[in-house]
Parts: structure tokens; C-alpha cells; sequence
């Protein structure tokens, strides 16, 4: 028995020892006759495709700079920044989507990780789906006018670049660390991960191949946390000298202030792989929640979920979704894209291939390009605040207001209802009724019908209450546009009988993301601190959910045969102008007839 | 291409030692695992074990423990076990399992393909029928790819099948498949290496390619290179870019083609206000001093469009 634990632990001893420093060919199926070490993948191994426009591959980053380029003097709404330079002096751009002040910031990164070539597709195609969409009408244009979504499509470039020059090749076994666990450990080439710090990109020596600082363990405050990092410069995931010492983690900050911290609401760093959200807790229970509820609203929008996992409070590795949830109170998150686990076994692939999910197949991209995009689409939406119903105006059978109320900003944190007309309302008759929101509440398919959000499941259609001496529901109406589609809910009724002298019009509904709108439209709502200022439900209670809005309160006139003088019908309404403007369209409806 | 550079060597009574370890530790869990549901067995007891079977042809028996072993690993599966602090998956042997029972099948399609011709032109339905008829397109002979042809619906080819048959055969109506039908950008690379460009429709392939949502983004690079080999596509491109309304892909194409003046025409483009943004984007790309001070001086003048003016300014500073 001593003997057999004996001759075991010399196995194991030998396992242990450094693996020989292997140059590797990643290929779809191995040769019969090798003449080298190869890895097969069972998918054709992609290469960096030359073209500005977005292919069924992966773009050249000289092809991902020129598209950048393009992007920014196509579009009077959007804007080239250089954050920073590289550690080897490459400069880092930044996209600005959106040209308004003082608006909610949205900021998404990817190429932090050098191999994943997936990353810095996905955040590319966020701009160039918001530029393409930008005319929708709908939640693109509304977004693009009311926000700024800054977009880093390449946050390390000199270990993309490297990656690239090397896109079928690796350095294998040579891991301090996981050689034992993982003798294919691949380090460099077409695998590197980290940046180029102490090391020149090429793949001639072990050491080269071993250095670089992982930029995804380099931030503030869990740097150096001891855990999920490490001191040691050879390994995978080298936190570096100190807490943000490179570079490409000063570009990323610098994003971050761009256009001021104090309007920032969100912030995604895209990686691959393992189809899964990481977040935090940072001690902050309402971030928490809110980070919790909006990872699992957009988790579901690719037709196969994401997974969702949030880190205790203090157990950060220095990663950058923790400097944003932990400093900046920001909903933050790491957003590891495809494949899952399985790897290339996803797509048909060969299993059992180490670190093959980093090499997504060619035929993917699209529809992952297209997957990530609408998930950001409703992340950004959702942080842009709760919806407000900002207008509402009830018209008669002839097409004449008889109420209108609508609210006005008057400073950064408060707004005033006016009033325009206020008369009784009829029993018996009929009106219309326009409920105008601040924001488009439904998105439009393809075919422009209202519909539901991929995989999302709102009722389409508001609850619409009359309640006075007794509750009356009113009928289904739909949607249309006021300033940007599906702003606008248009209802045409019978005034009950029943409801007394006056009543007051409940209106429960959801936006696109399903979520509430603010019950008290006088007071702004904002983000501040982790959570939402100012946003209260119908008991005038503040929170981060929302109620109903019941701001709109109708006098009714019982008896069917009062017409309301036209001078003062109990209303502040001016029907002079009325008939003017009733004349006008009439004259306007007689000339069309005679055209 | 590729080089081993072997840092440590091991003396031979390692691998013996191995070999002798592998061969006890495969035959003691032996017993444990044939009768299977084997619960208890460690995950490098599985292992030793599926690399039995890994070096055997396919059984029964064997294929019976393979899905048993999946069937438990689905059971005991938990949701994403991948730890952040981890940050590299290992490899599930359920894995190993499942590409063991793939090659088999594989194995067994690809026997089938070979016996049965009616089979060929159906075998895109499943995994292991399609790498089956990749593998079974590379031994085919003439005829049995000629009725192959004949007897499949060439539209559902997938840019696989048309890249085996277009190094097998090289036939211009492949060519076009797969200009129309790729959805890989490795496509756009074999056309760019190998495609007949001296082929008299050759512009044919370039507009299908072109409308091929998946790569007609990519359609410049080809498009330059087959213009560049004749003076009088120089001309007709040069008189598109005078005549025509302009768009990225054109203007990309001219700049691989380079053809005389460029410079000097995209400078000239810059007093158009619908030219503007891409003739400056295309001077930006040719980045020499003259297209540098050409923007300089566009940015500076007082028909330019604000926001071209103000990007310009910025990236010249």
C-alpha cells in the first residue's frame, strides 16, 4: 500500500513538472499524416476577414478602426473619442451615440480580453445597429435624442492585434499554474488574453508568452484582493504592479467620466464565454435588487437564456463591473457571451477541446451581433428611467377637447401640470381619449405592429379605470405616435353612467421593459446613489418599482340633456378658439375635397 | 508551419510508469463501471474508462455505457459550475462521452453513404450524415458525383459541401453557390484566393456576392482585385465614381484598386455635400500629408458641414 501511495505521488510529480513549451496549429480536422502538434476543433478555424461592413466573420481591427471612422463622419449623432493610448502606444476609441446634454449615459465595453474575438463584433454592431435603426421612429430614434451610449469596441489592441497575427496559432503547455489541470493550457497567440505589458507579441520565447497583465483584475476597490487574482506576473490572471497601473484600464476610466459620472446608468463589459451575467453585490441593497431584476429582463431576450451570477459583497477579484457597481453605483455587469460550457460541442464542434469557446464559429457572429444588440437595446431603455404619462386629452364625439392637462419641467427636479381646458363631462356620450407618454411604451415589429419585446411578455394594452361613485373599465384602444411611435394610447368610450359628479381616470401600464410608470409625475425622477430619486407609486411613496398614475380628475354632468355653456361650462377652456379652429379645418376639409 | 520546441525531457521510466498506471487503474475500475448506473466512481475512474473505450470500435455495449453516462450526467448537472473565481472551464467528461458517440455514428453514416447512394443527397439533415458526406465527397468518384448532382437540391448546399465539390471539380456554377449561398467568411476568403476571375461572368458572381447578406459586406477586396487587372474596369469604376451616387463599398473598392488621381478626386469630392462625409473618410484612410492637408483645409473652410468640420478637427489634432 506505502509502495502504491509511492508510486503515485512520483506520477503525480511528474505530471506536475513544466509541459514542454508546445507551438500549436488550431485546425478544423487534423491531417492523417501530422507533421506537428495540432488542434482540432471540428469547425472551420476563422480568420480576420478585411472589410468594413459586417460579414459572417470576425473584421480585421485595421477594418474595425476604418469602420469606427466611418461611423463617426456618417452620423451627425455620433462621435470618435480617443480615451488613451495602449501600453504600446495604439490609441483607444470610444463611439458616442447621441448628441444631447446632460442626458443619461450608457457605457458598454469588449476587447478587454484579447482573445475573444466575439467581444469587440458585438459592441461594433451595437453602433452600427443604433446608426442603421437611428430613423426608426421608435425606441432607437427616442434613444439616440434622449441619451448617450459610449461603446468601446477594442479596449486592449495590442493583444487583439497579436491575436490576429496569429489566428490559428498558440503557445500550449506552459502554464505555471494550470499545466497540471490543463496540459493544452494555451497562452499566447491566438490565445492571449491579457496586454502586452513586458512582453512583444511574438511568439518566440515561453516568457513572452507568459507575461502581460489580465486588465479585467486590474481595478480598484478589490484589487489585489486575494482572490480570483494573482501576484505572480506569469499567470493568466496578473492583477499587475498596482491598482489601475496600465493604460488600457485608465482609457476604460476615462470612458467612464466622458461625458460626466454623475450621468452614467449603466455599464456592461463584454466578454466570452459561458453565456452568463456576472454581478455584484456592493453592499448597496437597492443596486442589488435593480441589478437583479434588470439581468434577468434581458437575460431572456436571446431565444436561449443567459445564465446570471451575482458575487457575494466583498468577494471581487478586481474586475471592472465591481469599480462600476462598487464606486460608481451603476448596475454593472461582465457579460460572458457565447458558447456556453459546452464549448464548440454547441455548435457541432469537438468537445474536450481546451479553451475552444473562445473561438466562436464564423456562421455565429451575426446572430450573436444581433443577440447582443437587442439585449443592450432594453438594458439601455430600462436605466433611461421610468415612464411618465405626460399628456392626456380627452376630445368629444366632434372632435373637441373638453380636458387636457400635461406636465412641464420647471427645474431639474420638478415639473408643473397646466391645465388647458376642464369641462364636465357628458353621461352617455362619447369621447376620445390620448394618454401621451414621455418615452415610446411599445416596440413595433418588423411589419410596424405594436408587439411585445423579444421574449418579453407585457400586456400590450393599459388597464384604463374610471372610478367615482363607482368603477367603470374602459374598452381597449391602441397605440400610436405623438412624437416617437408608440408613444400615445387612444382609447374611444361611452361615458358611463354611475360614476356620480366626478371621477377619476386610473391608468395602469407597463412600458416595453414591464416596469411601472411614475405615479407622481411633479417630482423628476433620477438615479443617484444605486437607486432611483423621486420615483414614487400611486401612494406617493418613493422607491425603484412605480404605480399607477391617477392624475387626471374629470367632473361629469348627470343629467345627458346639459350642454355646458359655451362661455363658462364649468371648464377653463376658451371655446371661441375652438370654433375657429373648428371653421379652420373645415375650410381646410373643403378645400381637399376640391382639389 | 508549426515547430516543437520540446524545454524538458522525461526519462523513459516515466512514460513506462504511466502506461503500467493508466493499464492497472483501467482494469480496477473495469468491474465498477460495466455494471453501470456506477454512482460512486470517481471522475478519473471515467475517464481511465472512456479512454478504454475511445481506443475500441463501437459496441453495443459500450454505446449503452456512454449514454448511461450521459443520462447521469444530465441528472447531476448543476447550473453553470463554472465559478467566477474560476476562470477557465475544465472539460466534462460527459463531453468526451458524447464526441465518442458522435464519431461513431459518424463512422457508421459515412459506411452508409458508401452503400447506399440514395442516401447522399439527403445526408444534410443531421450532424453525422453531413460530416459523413464531407468525408465521403473527398473519396467520390467523377460518376458518383456526377450523380450526386444530379439527384441533390444544390441550393441547400452548405458552403462545406460547395467547398469540397469546388476543389474536387472547380466548376463555375459552384462558384456561384457559393457566392449566393455562403454563410462563412472563410467563403469570402477562398473566393479571394482561388475564385476564376478571368471567368466571363465573373461580374455575375460579384453582384450575387454582393447581395448575399451574410457577405456582401465583405464584396470590395474581390471586386478590387478583379477591377485592378483590367484598364477598362479602371475606367468604368472611375466613371461610377463620376457619375454615380456613391456608397462605402465603392469607395472602399477604389481604395484598394488605388487607380491614378484618387487622392486628388476624393479632395475635389469634398466641396459635395453628398460626397462629403465619404470622400473624407476616404482621404483619412489614405492618410498621406497632401489627404491630410486637404482635410486640414477642409475643416477649416466655410462650406464644410459642421459635424464633419468638428470630427475632422478633432482627429488631426
Amino acid at each position: 500500500m506505502v509502495a502504491l501511495r509511492w508510486i503515485g505521488g512520483l506520477i503525480a510529480w511528474w505530471i506536475c513538472l513544466p509541459a514542454a513549451a508546445v507551438v500549436a496549429e488550431y485546425v478544423d480536422q487534423a491531417p492523417e499524416q501530422p507533421n506537428g502538434t495540432y488542434i482540432e476543433l471540428g469547425i472551420p478555424v476563422p480568420q480576420p476577414v478585411t472589410s468594413s461592413l459586417p460579414v459572417a466573420g470576425f473584421r480585421d481591427y485595421a477594418s474595425v478602426l476604418s469602420r469606427i471612422e466611418w461611423l463617426a463622419l456618417q452620423q451627425d449623432f455620433v462621435t470618435r473619442h480617443e480615451l488613451g493610448q495602449s501600453g504600446d502606444g495604439e490609441p483607444i476609441y470610444a463611439l458616442q451615440i447621441g448628441k444631447a446634454s446632460n442626458v443619461p449615459v450608457m457605457l458598454q465595453s469588449g476587447g478587454m480580453h484579447a482573445r475573444e474575438w466575439a467581444s469587440p463584433e458585438a459592441v461594433l454592431g451595437i453602433a452600427e445597429s443604433l446608426v442603421e435603426h437611428a430613423n426608426d421612429g421608435g425606441v432607437v430614434s427616442w434613444l439616440i435624442d434622449q441619451a448617450n451610449v459610449v461603446l468601446i469596441p477594442v479596449l486592449n489592441p495590442d493583444g487583439f492585434t497579436t491575436t490576429q497575427r496569429y489566428p490559428t496559432t498558440t503557445r500550449i503547455g506552459e502554464d505555471p499554474q494550470n499545466s497540471s489541470s490543463d496540459p493544452q493550457y494555451p497562452r499566447d497567440g491566438r490565445m492571449r488574453r491579457k496586454n502586452l505589458r513586458d512582453t512583444d507579441g511574438l511568439l518566440e520565447t515561453p516568457g513572452d508568452s507568459l507575461l502581460g497583465v489580465d486588465l479585467n483584475r486590474n481595478l480598484n476597490p478589490n484589487w489585489n484582493s486575494g482572490s480570483g487574482s494573482s501576484s505572480n506576473r506569469e499567470s493568466i490572471i496578473y492583477h499587475g504592479p498596482a491598482a489601475e497601473s496600465e493604460s488600457e484600464t485608465q482609457a476604460l476610466l476615462s470612458a467612464s467620466a466622458l461625458l460626466g459620472q454623475t450621468h452614467l446608468r449603466l455599464y456592461i463589459d463584454t466578454h466570452t464565454f459561458g453565456r452568463v451575467f456576472f454581478y455584484n453585490d456592493s453592499g448597496n441593497s437597492r443596486l442589488l435588487t435593480i441589478s437583479r431584476d434588470l439581468v434577468n429582463l434581458i437575460r431572456q431576450v436571446p431565444p436561449s437564456d443567459y445564465a446570471q451570477s451575482a458575487a457575494g459583497y466583498g468577494q471581487g477579484i478586481g474586475a471592472s463591473d465591481e469599480y462600476f457597481s462598487y464606486t460608481l453605483k451603476v448596475p454593472a455587469y461582465t457579460l460572458e457571451l457565447e458558447p456556453g460550457t459546452s464549448q464548440l460541442a454547441d455548435y457541432g464542434g469537438t468537445p474536450n477541446v481546451s479553451h475552444s469557446g473562445f473561438i466562436l464559429p464564423e456562421s455565429e457572429i451575426s446572430r450573436v451581433r444581433e443577440e447582443v444588440f437587442q439585449m443592450a437595446l432594453l438594458a439601455f431603455y430600462h436605466q433611461m428611467g421610468p415612464a411618465i404619462l405626460e399628456q392626456v386629452v380627452l376630445a368629444n364625439s366632434a372632435g373637441t377637447p373638453v380636458y387636457q392637462h400635461s406636465w412641464q419641467a420647471q427645474s431639474n427636479t420638478a415639473r408643473a401640470q397646466t391645465t388647458a381646458f376642464n369641462q364636465d363631462l357628458i353621461n352617455g356620450e362619447r369621447y376620445t381619449l390620448s394618454l401621451i407618454f414621455n418615452k415610446p411604451m411599445r416596440w413595433l415589429n418588423d411589419q410596424q405592429a405594436v408587439t411585445n419585446y423579444p421574449s418579453l411578455n407585457v400586456t400590450l394594452d393599459p388597464q384604463l379605470s374610471l372610478v367615482g361613485a363607482s368603477a367603470e373599465e374602459l374598452p381597449a384602444g391602441q397605440w400610436t405616435q405623438t412624437r416617437y411611435a408608440a408613444d400615445t394610447y387612444t382609447v374611444d368610450f361611452k361615458l358611463p353612467a354611475g360614476l356620480g359628479n366626478s371621477a377619476v381616470l386610473q391608468v395602469a401600464v407597463r412600458d416595453m421593459a414591464g416596469r411601472a410608470v411614475d405615479s407622481n409625475p411633479a417630482t423628476i425622477a433620477d438615479w443617484n446613489d444605486g437607486h432611483w430619486l423621486r420615483f414614487e407609486d400611486e401612494s406617493g411613496q418613493s422607491g425603484d418599482a412605480g404605480g399607477e398614475d391617477r392624475n387626471t380628475k374629470l367632473t361629469i354632468v348627470s343629467n345627458p340633456d346639459t350642454t355646458p355653456a359655451p362661455s363658462n361650462g364649468g371648464g377653463s377652456g376658451t371655446p371661441g378658439l375652438w370654433t375657429l379652429l373648428l371653421l379652420s379645418a373645415l375650410v381646410r376639409r373643403s378645400r381637399n375635397l376640391t382639389a | 508551419m508549426s515547430q516543437a520546441t520540446h524545454r524538458t525531457k522525461h526519462p523513459a521510466i516515466g512514460l513506462t510508469l504511466v502506461s503500467l498506471w493508466l493499464l492497472v487503474s483501467s482494469l480496477a475500475v473495469a468491474d465498477d463501471l460495466d455494471s453501470w448506473p456506477a454512482r460512486t466512481a470517481s471522475d478519473a475512474q471515467l475517464a481511465a474508462h472512456l479512454g478504454q473505450l475511445e481506443r475500441e470500435p463501437a459496441s453495443p455495449d459500450a454505446r449503452r455505457w456512454l449514454e448511461q453516462l450521459l443520462d447521469h450526467a444530465e441528472s447531476t448537472a448543476k447550473p453553470h459550475p463554472e465559478g467566477r473565481g474560476q476562470t477557465l472551464p475544465r472539460y466534462a467528461i460527459a463531453a468526451r462521452a458524447q464526441y465518442l458517440l458522435q464519431r461513431w455514428d459518424e463512422q457508421q453514416a459515412l459506411q452508409q453513404l458508401r452503400d447506399n447512394p440514395s442516401l447522399r443527397s439527403k445526408a444534410t439533415t443531421s450532424r453525422a450524415q453531413h460530416k459523413a458526406l464531407l468525408h465521403w465527397l473527398t473519396e467520390a468518384s467523377e460518376q458518383q458525383l456526377a450523380d450526386f448532382r444530379s439527384q441533390a437540391d444544390a441550393s441547400q448546399w452548405a458552403d462545406d459541401i460547395l467547398t469540397r465539390l469546388i476543389r474536387r471539380q472547380n466548376l463555375w456554377t459552384d462558384w456561384l453557390a457559393l457566392a449566393a449561398q455562403g454563410r462563412q467568411a472563410r467563403s469570402l476568403d477562398l473566393l479571394m484566393q482561388s475564385a476564376p476571375l478571368d471567368h466571363p461572368e465573373f461580374s455575375r458572381l460579384l453582384d450575387i456576392l454582393a447581395r448575399n447578406p451574410a457577405l456582401g459586406g465583405g464584396t470590395a477586396s474581390l471586386r478590387a482585385r478583379w477591377i485592378a487587372r483590367d484598364p477598362q474596369r479602371i475606367a468604368a469604376l472611375l466613371h461610377a465614381l463620376e457619375t454615380q451616387p456613391w456608397n462605402l463599398t465603392q469607395i472602399e473598392t477604389a481604395l484598394k484598386v488605388q487607380p491614378a488621381q484618387l487622392e486628388a478626386r476624393m479632395s475635389e469630392a469634398l466641396a459635395a455635400p453628398d460626397k462629403a462625409a465619404l470622400a473624407a473618410w476616404a482621404l483619412w484612410q489614405i492618410d498621406t500629408p497632401t489627404a491630410r492637408t486637404a482635410l486640414r483645409n477642409y475643416a477649416q473652410s466655410d462650406h464644410a458641414i459642421p459635424h464633419l468640420a468638428e470630427e475632422i478637427a478633432a482627429w488631426l489634432r
